[in-house]
């Protein structure tokens, strides 16, 4: 029975092949919180580096462009989480994540929009929302740690 | 589809089957490109189709249902 089992097995190993796919991007099931939050120190930077600038207009342009460049990075890292990680039962789960996803959108274009300290800091809390409630649809325990960037802000990481 | 399925595993696939119920794998065509995943729910015309791996996969809680003319074979036989 055994012979005759892989005999069948190198009969069909013959056979032409196509591949398939588990997942629809692959490769699916990376996901992480970390850029965002990231982008969402790099607007506080750039923010607090535009109130300091003075009148160097060439050096307010970099800045601003970086800032910009940024929050946007921010607006794409969210809407792959919203779009590809987060499944229905996350939302079950946690029934304010549609909302806490729309207002880092709204306030990454706040931060586009205006040289807004508050809004970054509160872009920042945002996003550190987001991170907490995907570190738990893992099983994983968010903790807030002290980020080693010159913002001084938090970063959320898990245990 | 882990645990059912490791990565490069092979699978025989009938592209001529009788009937699809719940917990029969299928391959199937999702924005032009062929996904396998375990039926979940069968109605009349549509299929609601998850991966074994509920925490990664894309599949239909996300996309929905599908029709049943999107199945390109029924898996029958694990390599």
């Amino acid at each position: 029975v055994v012979h005759n089992k892989n005999m069948l097995k190198a009969l069909l190993n013959l056979l032409p092949t196509k591949t398939v796919y588990a997942h629809c991007d692959i490769p699916c099931g990376i996901y992480d919180p970390n850029r965002l939050q990231q982008a969402a120190h790099t607007v506080i930077r750039m923010t607090q580096l535009i109130s300091d600038a003075g009148d160097d207009v060439h050096k307010i342009a970099r800045l601003t462009q970086v800032k910009e460049e940024h929050a946007e990075i921010a607006k794409h890292e969210v809407t792959v989480l919203f779009g590809d990680y987060f499944k229905p039962e996350h939302h079950q789960k946690f029934p304010e994540l549609n909302e806490l996803v729309l207002k880092v959108l709204k306030t990454a274009s706040k931060t586009k929009q205006e040289i807004n300290k508050e809004a970054a800091e509160e872009l920042l809390s945002l996003t550190q929302e987001v991170a907490e409630i995907f570190y738990k649809t893992k099983g994983l325990k968010p903790v807030r740690v002290k980020s080693p960037y010159p913002t001084e802000g938090e970063l959320v990481l898990y245990k | 589809m882990y645990p059912y399925l490791t990565f490069n595993q092979k699978v025989l696939g009938f592209h001529w089957f009788q009937e699809l119920k719940v917990n029969d794998v299928v391959v199937i065509t999702h924005k032009k490109k062929l996904i396998i995943k375990r039926i979940m729910k069968v109605n009349k015309t549509d299929l609601w189709v998850e991966g074994d791996n509920k925490n990664e996969s894309t599949d239909s809680r996300l996309f929905g249902w599908i029709n049943t003319s999107k199945v390109v074979a029924k898996v029958m036989y694990k390599l």
